[in-house]
């Protein structure tokens, strides 16, 4: 009985192996690739990079400064530190005025939260 | 005492009333008016009454199309990732070695953005597609619907197991160690206690299903943007480049958003019924 469970484990884990693989592969290639010319990836996109195909970092550098990323970055992180801080402050007030008040009437709050 | 509250409405709530109106109420008050308009720009809209209502059924426009292969997608899609979830979640609950790490890997392409994903998957699968038929995944619609699943599912399968997760580690010990003493077997716990114990996460996961692949948009673009000849289009697609797309539309393309969100709404509401009535206490 135990050595059957034990067989049973060991299948489930290498289950569980073979699916992570599926689905971190995906990942795996998007960063493989980002080391490659622009052509190669297209033409062979799931063989590593070679001497021939291989770019270094180029492909980091040329994104950063060619589409202004810091800059898109900058907008994303003040949007989400400011929106995130208005959220809580905002919804946590309106929420402890729900709870002190029964309400009734004013059902439409109970749609905006 | 309610009194004494009563004096800080316009503090306390104000603030979220006037966003919930500025960002919900008006623009959709104003979205249901403008689609019974012609109209350019919001401000030189035109009353046409249903014409706009009545060229969608026309069906010129792909509409019915896009309709029922969103539904087909909805169809597969819901349940292949709920099946492949919940049994995830079964066999990581069942004290495997390393359950977190798996865990994490099966979470982590729900991190990366719809455009991203779209991408990703649109090289792999034409790299795979170009080496087995030659042609890319824009050659048939066969191939963007199936490549839409597989997609679909990745991105969603880690989400929805760790829901499943969470229901099935909050069934009570108990019930499995009673129905062991009793003489179930492993398939009969799993149909007789875990599946109607988790019929609350079941309601939430098929929801958040649902309404995301009605409305899924972005995958959709980045992945086949409707090629060949918009056969892979969903409605949210559709939508878009029918307001976008061509002049002089955008009251049809006001109008099919209605419409869907109409479908979406009626949809919704048949599934939590159903599976709420499936719910045990």
């Amino acid at each position: 009985m135990a050595k059957k469970k034990k067989i049973q484990s060991y299948g489930i884990f290498a289950l569980l192996v073979v699916l992570a693989c599926v689905f971190i592969y995906p990942i795996l290639l998007v960063i493989q690739n980002s080391f490659k010319g622009k052509l190669f990836i297209s033409n062979t996109p799931f063989e590593l990079p070679n001497k021939e195909t291989f770019v270094g970092v180029q492909n980091y550098v040329e994104g950063f400064a060619k589409t202004n990323f810091h800059k898109s970055f900058g907008y994303s992180l003040f949007i989400t530190i400011f929106s995130v801080l208005a959220i809580v402050l905002f919804t946590s007030m309106t929420a402890w005025y729900k709870g002190k008040i029964k309400i009734n009437k004013h059902i439409i709050l109970y749609f905006s939260s | 005492m309610q009194k004494y509250y009563k004096k800080y409405f316009s503090i306390f709530v104000l603030p979220t009333l006037l966003a919930y109106l500025v960002a919900f109420i008006i623009p959709l008050v104003m979205g249901v008016y403008l689609s019974f308009c012609k109209f350019k720009t919001v401000s030189d809209a035109e009353f046409v009454g249903l014409s706009n209502y009545l060229f969608v059924f026309k069906d010129s426009q792909g509409f019915l199309h896009a309709l029922w292969f969103t539904i087909k997608f909805a169809v597969v899609g819901i349940l292949s990732t709920n099946l492949i979830a919940f049994a995830l979640a079964v066999l990581l609950t069942k004290k495997v070695k390393g359950t977190n790490i798996f865990r994490t890997i099966f979470f982590m392409p729900n991190l990366i953005g719809g455009i991203v994903l779209g991408y990703i998957w649109q090289l792999l699968l034409n790299g795979i597609l170009i080496k087995i038929v030659g042609a890319d995944i824009t050659f048939s619609a066969t191939y963007g619907y199936w490549g839409l699943i597989i997609l679909f599912n990745w991105q969603m399968i880690g989400y929805l197991m760790i829901i499943y997760i969470a229901g099935i580690q909050s069934i009570p010990a108990d019930l499995f160690e009673a129905a062991q003493m009793d003489g179930a077997n492993g398939r009969q716990r799993l149909f007789k206690i875990t599946l109607p114990m988790v019929m609350t996460s079941i309601t939430i996961c098929t929801f958040l299903t649902l309404t995301n692949s009605f409305k899924m948009f972005d995958q959709n673009f980045a992945l086949t943007a409707g090629a060949p000849a918009h056969k892979t289009s969903m409605l949210a697609l559709d939508i878009y480049n029918t307001y976008y797309g061509r002049i002089g539309f955008a009251g049809i393309g006001q109008a099919k958003a209605v419409i869907f969100t109409i479908i979406l709404i009626v949809f919704a509401v048949i599934q939590l019924r159903i599976t709420r009535a499936k719910e045990v206490e």
